[in-house]
Parts: structure tokens; C-alpha cells; sequence
């Protein structure tokens, strides 16, 4: 059977984006799916904590064959220095997943560095490195609930969501840590992120386990499964997407397939009709829970919870089990905003693992960009009008459409955005403005004739995006399709895409281009994996 | 001692900021692997060498029975010349090129293309590209480390910070979008 995918025109514009959800297919569903297919079994060999909560700790998992260390250390933190930015040089906490079991020597060494972060040196027996704040306000309220003999507050546990706040997760060589290709070819670990998606797991677990220890006492297990990990994230986050163009590429087609998939289904069993009539009310609850401080996201938020109750209120168990159920679903959603298309697209996903979830082994690729070299110009040209209108369309002359232009700052090489007419720097952009150069390329391509090795000998200044168009021209979703540069362009969107495909929910944006959001809200904890893989917009009870 | 990755990394920004068109900073990073198994140290002298000199296009006379490139430089007249083969025009001559350098950008177009080039060297510094081998062809694996020279790194690290803009109190505040402390 022929899968009809949805047009990336579609998809790959940056407003589609940011209305990104998780689905089942996410990169933590992905990972706590495979850790409970295997049985594992996280330990705490070293558990090294005052009682005021600083010292280190190791937690041990095995995966694919391999052990992988959580190695914790929680030091003192001056609240003036406490920010989730990357200017940032000291943390509550700092992690390092370790490949294999750590030593005392290696703990010692790695007691000198991952507080350093950015600023220590690290091995390749280190493949992830990251750092987690508090979230103050609540980790003190568990500690002190705790040390009274209580249990924290269920509204203030749901509300804030996590322990603590991770505010960089580095992986791939950074600082010295093992390249990923140390690991890529590993069971379990060969999928997009799956190292960086433990290593916050477990990380999660710590936090619990540091507020129990500080409050001497447990929390019940309802309310530990509401605390999931928090992330802030910035610009940072946004660059990715534009340099990996396979990888995303395999990331959306991956997921457009298994929509197809779930649409092409004829007839749902009576089981998978009442399940997907669950989800539309579990769904509903978790967009009622879902409360920002910011009133402009707050409104969007209830707008989706309205949109999607007005979509959602006629889908009984036996409307979902008329023919075409799925499809209709989608073709139903399609008369609301993007932000009710997605989400309903997140809720077909959900219940189709046994017909999507071998396509997990698609979402990843080390694939380099390769050049054609013998490919003729007149090909090259035809790719760019068949999928790079939203290029050519754009008039580059306006001054709107080069409104701003991304950078990195000298002083901690963070990623920022400037505004074009306001700030220096301009010259010094970063190569994120795809849709101009594939447009000049366009300009310059007119005329010539030959093999693109000709061309890029008179004009080596097109090499960069004329590779990228060749990859746009056999991964269809490989380009996000719009102008990155122009007044319009809201990072946060690019965050929220990428963060979806994490697995990450509850988003929270502070800006067009900072996010908070929860992953692992609702996952199973350390000792619950055998029942690991319905946490899909969790909704809690008032009370726990 | 650093990790592949950061090479590759050190190697792509060093190129965007000495002025080497992106695209072919690119391809220089890809070789980052096969600059690691080499002569490191070697070949990255000869990549600053390459940095501080002229960036302009590669030449070739294809007016004889193959391609001639023109002297010129290798980041550029390598990426060119593999350009040339792989469209069909070979074979194409190299001369007055670094053996080390040359190699490894060889040798990262062939791990980028899955496939190996078969080629002569005829003297220290004269290389003739026959063509592309349809074979199957396994690049060697990469090393875990590389040892980088302090001098060479610093070299990578200067060209680097071309491209970084400095900051001022209105960009650190507002260019990444979020405040400074976050005791909530």
C-alpha cells in the first residue's frame, strides 16, 4: 500500500512547529520503552550525601549490554548565582553518565570537573555531561513537608512539575566526553539522543531521592511520579536543527509515516475505539493542568483546551468505531489552528504502538551531507523550484525579511539573535539564513549550464547550500521552511519542535526564544518499568 | 587531548573565520577523523598555512587529455579537483601540493562518499586523481583522542573568534531571551 504523507510545505514552516506535542514515538518514550523490554534494573552503589544534601552519588543501569553510571554531585549554590543561562558557572547540581562503572579514582577525578562544566576537561569514558538548579521554591517545600512528617502539597507538586531544572545536557564530544560514535552503534543507544535521554532519567530519580534524604522521609509514590525533570532551554537549542538537515529530515518523515500508518487503518477494534475515546478526555485534563504564568501563552493554552473540546465532544468509543475513524479524525481537526492539527495528530500515534513503534529505528542517522559533484545544474535548478518555493517566494530586499540575524557572543559562545538595524555584528552572522543563499544560489545557477562541479569551481561560495539542496532533494523534510532571518521568525518555535521530539511537555516559554518544560512528568520511576510506556499527557488527581 | 568531535568542530569554525567559503570549511571538518589517524600536527600546520593564505577560486586547464588544477590554494583546489573526477572529467593532476594535507582531504571525501579514489602520487608533490572505485569501500575507524599541538590549536581558536560578535550589556541581556537568575 502507497502511505500519503502530509506535504512538508506543511509541516516544516516554523508556526506548524511550534505547536509541536510528543507522541509515542518521542526519544524518552523511545528509551523507557527499550529499558523495560530489557528488564533493567537501576542501582545506587555509592549514595555519598550529607544531611544537608551535598556530596555525590552513582546510579548503575544496564542497557544493550553495557552498564551506564549516573555519576551526581550536589554542591552549595549562592542564589545570585543560580540561572539557567549558559553564562552560568556554578549549579546545584552536575552529572556525568559514565560508560561503565566508575572507580573511586574516576569519581574524584570527575569531582574536580563536572562542577567546572564548560570549564573542566573530561574522557571518553564520559559520554554525557550536564548540570541541574533547583527549583527553589518547591524543593523546599518537599524537604520542609518532609521534615514535618507530611507530604508536599499535591497542587504545588502538579503545578511546578520537577525538583529541579537541567539547563544543559552535552553530549558528543564536548569538553573532551566520548564522541558519539563511541556508543552509536550500540543496542539501545543508536537512537537520536537516547544517552542524553538516561542520563536525564536517571537524573530525575536523584532528585527524588536527594529531597527524601534532606526531609528524612518518603514521598508517596503518586506524587514522585507528577515530579519530572525540568529543562531550560535557550537559543542554543535552535542551531541544531539547522545542521543536521538529515537527521531531521528522518525525525519528521519517521513520524508523517506513522500517521499514515494510523490513517490508513479502515476499522478500529472496540478496544482501540475506547482507547482512543480515553486519550480525548485524557488529553483534555492534561490541557487543563497545563497553566503558564505568561498571560499571552496561558490564553493560547485555553484556546487548545476550547478547540479541542469542540473537536473531541462527538468522538464517542462508537464514533471511533465507524470506518475511516482515524482518518476522519484527522481530516476533522483540520478545521482548527495548528495547535489542535498537532495534538491531534499525537493522540492517533498514541495507541498504535504494535503498527509504529518498529519505526523508531528510522529517527536516527549519522548520515554526512554529500555532494554531487556530477549532477547537472539544469537537475540542481529543477529542485530547488519543486521544493524550495518558500525560498524563492521571499523578497529579500524587504527589509522585514532580514530583519534579524543569528550569532554566536564572544564571551561564552551562547547562540543569539540580533535585530539587523539596532545591533553590530551583522557581518559576523551565522549561516542560518538558508532560504537567502538558496535563493542567490538560484540567481547565480541562471545561465549556466554543465555539472555542478563546474559551477562550484567558479562559485565556491555556493557549496554550502548547494549540498543542502541536493539533501532537501531526496529527504523532503530535511529544511525548515521558512525564513529563519525575516521579522517573523520566533525561535521558541524551533525549541518547542525539537523539545516535542524529546518527549517534552508542559511547555512554559519565558520569551519568543527561552522555554521551560517538564520531561518525564508522569514516566515510570526507577522501579516501575515493567508498566512503563502510558505516560502520554499525564493528568493527575487533585489529591494524591 | 581532545576529542574528534572537537576537532571537527574546531576545524569547521576555524575556516568560516579565516574566510574559506562554508561549504568548503565543511569539508575540511569531514576530514577531522582522518586528520586524527594521520600526522595530526603536520597536517594541521599546513591547514593554518592554507588559513593565511588567499581564498580564491580554484583554476584548471582542461584543454589537454585531462584536468591540470592551477596552483593555488588546497582547500580549495582539492575539494575542486575531487569535484572534477567524481563529474567524469579525470583525470585530473595536482602539483606543488602538501602530500599529508592532500590525503586527508582525500580521505575525507572518500568516508563522506562511501567509496575510494584511485590515485597515484608521482613525486613528493604531484598527485594524479584517476577516478572514483565502485567497490565497496570501509573508511578506517576513528580514534577515541587526538593530540593537538597547543600552538596549532590556539591557531584553529584565533581563526574561530572571527566569527564570534562581542557582546554588549543590551545583547547579554536581550539576545538569548531569558533573564539572569531564576531563584523561582
Amino acid at each position: 500500500m502507497t502511505l500519503t504523507l502530509r506535504d512538508p510545505n506543511e509541516v516544516m514552516r516554523l508556526k506548524r512547529l511550534g505547536s509541536t506535542f510528543p507522541t509515542r514515538l518521542s526519544f524518552q518514550r523511545v528509551l523507557l520503552r527499550r529499558l523495560a523490554a530489557e528488564g533493567s534494573v537501576v542501582s545506587r552503589p555509592v549514595w555519598e550525601i550529607s544531611d544537608e544534601g551535598f556530596g555525590r552519588a552513582v546510579y548503575s543501569v544496564d542497557l544493550g549490554g553495557y552498564t551506564y553510571s549516573l555519576v551526581a554531585f550536589s554542591n552549595p549554590l549562592d542564589p545570585e548565582n543560580r540561572t539557567d543561562r549558559v553564562i552560568a558557572n556554578a549549579w546545584d547540581t552536575t552529572y556525568v553518565l559514565f560508560d561503565g562503572t566508575p572507580t573511586t579514582a574516576d569519581l574524584d577525578r570527575l569531582q574536580q570537573n563536572a562542577p567546572k562544566q564548560e570549564a573542566g576537561r573530561f574522557e571518553p569514558t564520559e559520554i554525557v555531561l550536564c548540570r541541574a538548579n533547583k527549583s527553589v521554591r518547591l524543593f523546599a517545600h518537599v524537604v520542609d513537608a518532609l521534615k514535618a512528617g507530611k507530604q508536599p502539597d499535591p497542587a504545588l507538586i502538579t503545578s511546578t512539575g520537577y525538583l529541579m531544572r537541567t539547563t544543559a545536557v552535552y553530549g558528543n564530544g564536548k569538553f573532551g566526553i566520548a564522541d558519539r560514535k563511541r556508543i552509536a552503534d550500540r543496542p539501545g543507544m543508536g537512537g537520536p539522543f537516547m544517552a542524553e535521554m538516561l542520563a536525564v532519567w536517571l537524573v530525575r530519580g536523584f532528585t527524588h531521592d536527594l529531597a527524601e534524604h534532606m526531609g528524612g522521609a518518603k514521598m508517596s509514590r503518586e506524587l514522585k511520579k507528577r515530579l519530572g525533570i525540568g529543562n531550560s532551554t535557550g537559543l542554543g537549542m535552535a542551531p541544531f536543527l539547522v545542521s543536521h538537515p538529515v537527521l531531521l529530515h528522518h525525525w519528521f518523515e519517521t513520524r508523517e509515516i506513522a500517521l499514515a500508518r494510523v490513517v490508513g487503518i479502515g476499522q478500529l477494534s472496540n478496544e482501540q475505539a475506547q482507547r482512543y475515546a480515553d486519550l480525548c478526555i485524557r488529553a483534555q485534563k492534561h490541557l487543563q493542568q497545563w497553566h503558564v504564568p505568561d498571560p499571552i501563552h496561558q490564553t493560547r493554552n485555553e484556546a487548545v483546551a476550547t478547540g479541542w473540546t469542540e473537536l473531541t465532544q462527538s468522538w464517542t468509543a462508537e464514533t471511533w468505531s465507524a470506518p475511516n475513524a482515524t482518518l476522519n479524525f484527522l481530516e476533522a481537526s483540520r478545521r482548527f489552528n495548528e495547535d489542535i492539527q498537532e495534538l491531534a495528530v499525537s493522540l492517533l500515534l498514541e495507541p498504535m504502538g504494535d503498527l509504529i513503534d518498529d519505526l523508531a529505528a528510522n529517527l536516527a542517522s549519522d548520515t554526512p551531507l554529500s555532494l554531487d559533484a556530477a549532477m547537472d545544474v539544469s537537475d540542481l535548478k529543477a529542485i530547488i523550484e519543486a521544493r524550495a518555493a518558500w525560498a524563492l517566494d521571499t523578497d529579500f530586499n524587504a527589509a522585514a525579511e532580514t530583519a534579524q540575524f543569528w550569532y554566536v557572543s564572544q564571551s561564552k559562545l551562547e547562540p543569539r539573535l540580533g535585530n539587523r538595524a539596532e545591533e553590530d555584528g551583522a557581518e559576523l552572522e551565522s549561516p542560518l539564513d538558508i532560504a537567502r543563499r538558496i535563493k542567490d544560489l538560484y540567481a547565480d545557477l541562471q545561465g549556466t549550464s554543465g555539472s555542478v562541479a563546474g559551477f562550484l569551481m567558479r562559485h565556491p561560495e555556493h557549496r554550502f547550500v548547494l549540498r543542502r539542496v541536493q539533501t532537501l532533494g531526496a529527504n523532503a523534510y530535511s529544511e525548515l521552511r521558512d525564513n529563519l532571518i525575516s521579522d517573523r521568525c520566533m525561535p521558541i518555535d524551533m525549541l518547542r519542535a525539537k523539545l516535542a521530539f524529546f518527549g517534552a511537555s508542559k511547555f512554559d516559554p519565558k520569551s519568543d526564544r527561552w522555554t521551560r518544560i517538564n520531561l518525564c512528568q508522569g514516566a515510570p520511576l526507577f522501579d516501575e518499568l515493567e508498566n512503563a510506556d502510558d505516560w502520554w499527557l499525564p493528568v493527575f488527581e487533585e489529591r494524591a | 587531548m581532545f576529542s574528534v568531535n572537537e576537532l571537527q568542530g574546531a576545524l569547521l569554525k576555524a575556516g568560516r573565520g579565516a574566510g574559506l567559503p562554508l561549504g568548503l570549511a565543511e569539508d575540511l571538518a569531514f576530514c577531522a577523523p582522518d586528520i586524527a589517524i594521520a600526522d595530526t600536527n603536520g597536517i594541521l600546520a599546513e591547514v593554518v598555512a592554507c588559513m593565511n593564505c588567499p581564498f580564491d577560486p580554484a583554476t584548471a586547464d582542461l584543454s589537454g587529455q585531462g584536468v591540470v588544477m592551477g596552483q593555488g590554494n588546497l582547500l580549495l583546489t582539492m575539494p575542486s579537483a575531487l569535484d572534477l573526477v567524481a563529474a567524469g572529467n579525470g583525470p585530473v593532476i595536482l602539483d606543488g601540493v602538501s602530500k599529508d594535507l592532500a590525503n586527508a582531504l582525500i580521505a575525507g571525501r572518500e568516508r563522506i562518499d562511501g567509496k575510494a579514489l584511485w590515485f597515484d602520487w608521482i613525486g613528493p608533490t604531484k598527485v594524479i586523481l584517476h577516478g572514483w572505485k565502485s567497490e565497496a569501500f570501509a573508511p578506517p575507524s576513528q580514534p577515541e583522542r587526538v593530540s593537538v599541538d597547543p600552538i596549532h590549536w590556539s591557531a584553529l581558536q584565533a581563526f574561530a573568534a572571527n566569527t564570534y560578535v562581542p557582546e554588549s550589556e543590551e545583547s547579554r541581556l536581550a539576545g538569548a531571551g531569558a533573564g539572569l537568575t531564576d531563584n523561582d
